[in-house]
């Protein structure tokens, strides 16, 4: 019997041990695989006022040949900032030039904002992995308000290989692996201080690799929605409300009506009492319904 | 690694249940379609100054909800109805 607590004991003492070194080469490689985003940011030197519309170009071409992998539920994404409101449409289009894989997918946004600093985003996310050497991204942005100021523009995530010739700061978005547990320098016959070392260097170490998730399997659900979310015939019922809303939102018309101050009144009576009818329709129909 | 292999899993599954979904077609619309919703935004917009457009437009998309709402529901009773087991 002592012999077999003995041989689960020097087990767990080498298994812990072994388990942390291991977990300690995962997670870097994970991190140096993953952990850096690039961003791409141009800035330009005055504020620009944009009277129609916007195009915006990046481009790379050459090696080492870009790699995204997919385990991350990547998201690559262009942006446009801008320090006044403004209403418009944008699209974007991104596209891999490879042997392996040929993607390209538009997207449609209606930015509404009255935040100055509102930095609007048209992205991509992928599931699967992409490679090759030519990257081609453009963001067009039209603007309904006719007045838009930029004063910076051109934002792009991607892996560290997409260099430019503009300064490029790298952001970690991996947060830094746990620093180790502190080991203490023991004296010889020091067995409380040896007892915790061993504890936080096998126990500590196997509790945290068998139950704490890494972040990457975390983030692999982070795009997973936007996979689907365009597509047949899901991806229908997200276009026609964006339809239906800029008959509500949308600014300008065919013709005018005057503005007169009872109109005010009559405008809100006709919303007050369009609600009354629909509750006292939806008691109705529940009332009424057989199940 | 329990919790990263359960996470890892429900992921490899959701994406097995999601591979049909992937392998349609981007949705888009046809361009008749925008245009004449434009057309008619561009007609319905000056009487928002004073008609509720909004509100009307929230009441419908109600309306319409609950309706297919009670018309799913009756599918899946009369669905059920057909097994032989029920009455």
């Amino acid at each position: 019997m002592k012999k077999i607590i003995l041989t689960i004991l020097i087990s767990v003492l080498l298994f812990g041990g072994f388990v942390s070194q291991a977990e300690a080469q995962t997670v870097y490689s994970q991190i140096t695989e993953w952990g850096h985003r690039t961003t791409l940011f141009v800035s330009a030197s005055e504020e620009l006022l944009l009277q129609d519309s916007i195009i915006l170009d990046v481009f790379y071409e050459g090696e080492p040949s870009i790699v995204l992998q997919s385990t991350m539920g990547g998201m690559l994404w262009m942006g446009l900032g801008a320090t006044r409101e403004i209403i418009g449409t944008g699209h974007s289009r991104f596209s891999w030039d490879t042997s392996q894989i040929q993607m390209m997918r538009d997207s449609i946004a209606q930015v509404r904002a009255s935040d100055p600093s509102v930095f609007i985003t048209f992205g991509i996310g992928f599931t699967s992995p992409i490679q090759g050497t030519r990257f081609l991204g453009t963001v067009e942005y039209t603007a309904e308000n006719r007045a838009i100021w930029f004063n910076n523009f051109g934002h792009l995530t991607g892996p560290d290989t997409l260099v430019g010739t503009i300064p490029i700061p790298t952001i970690a978005i991996e947060p830094p692996p746990e620093p180790p547990p502190p080991v203490l320098i023991c004296e010889p016959l020091d067995i409380v201080c040896h007892i915790h070392n061993w504890f936080n260097t096998s126990v500590v170490n196997t509790l945290r690799w068998l139950f704490v998730p890494s972040q990457v399997a975390l983030q692999q659900f982070a795009g997973i929605w936007d996979t689907v979310a365009g597509r047949v015939p899901l991806g229908y019922f997200a276009l026609i409300r964006e339809n239906l809303q800029n008959i509500t939102e949308g600014t300008g018309g065919a013709y005018t009506i005057p503005s007169i101050p009872i109109f005010g009144t009559i405008r809100t009576s006709i919303s007050i009492l369009l609600w009354v009818f629909f509750g006292f329709w939806l008691i109705k129909r529940i009332a009424g319904m057989t199940i | 690694m329990i919790t990263t292999t359960i996470l890892n899993l429900f992921y490899s599954v959701v994406n097995l249940i999601l591979t049909p979904v992937r392998l349609l077609p981007e949705a888009t619309l046809p361009v008749d379609f925008t245009d004449a919703v434009a057309q008619v935004g561009q007609y319905i917009q000056p009487l928002n100054v004073v008609a509720p457009i909004a509100t009307l437009g929230a009441i419908i998309a109600l309306f319409l909800t609950i309706e297919g709402f009670i018309f799913l529901w009756k599918g899946i009773n009369w669905l059920l109805r057909r097994l032989p087991t029920q009455s």
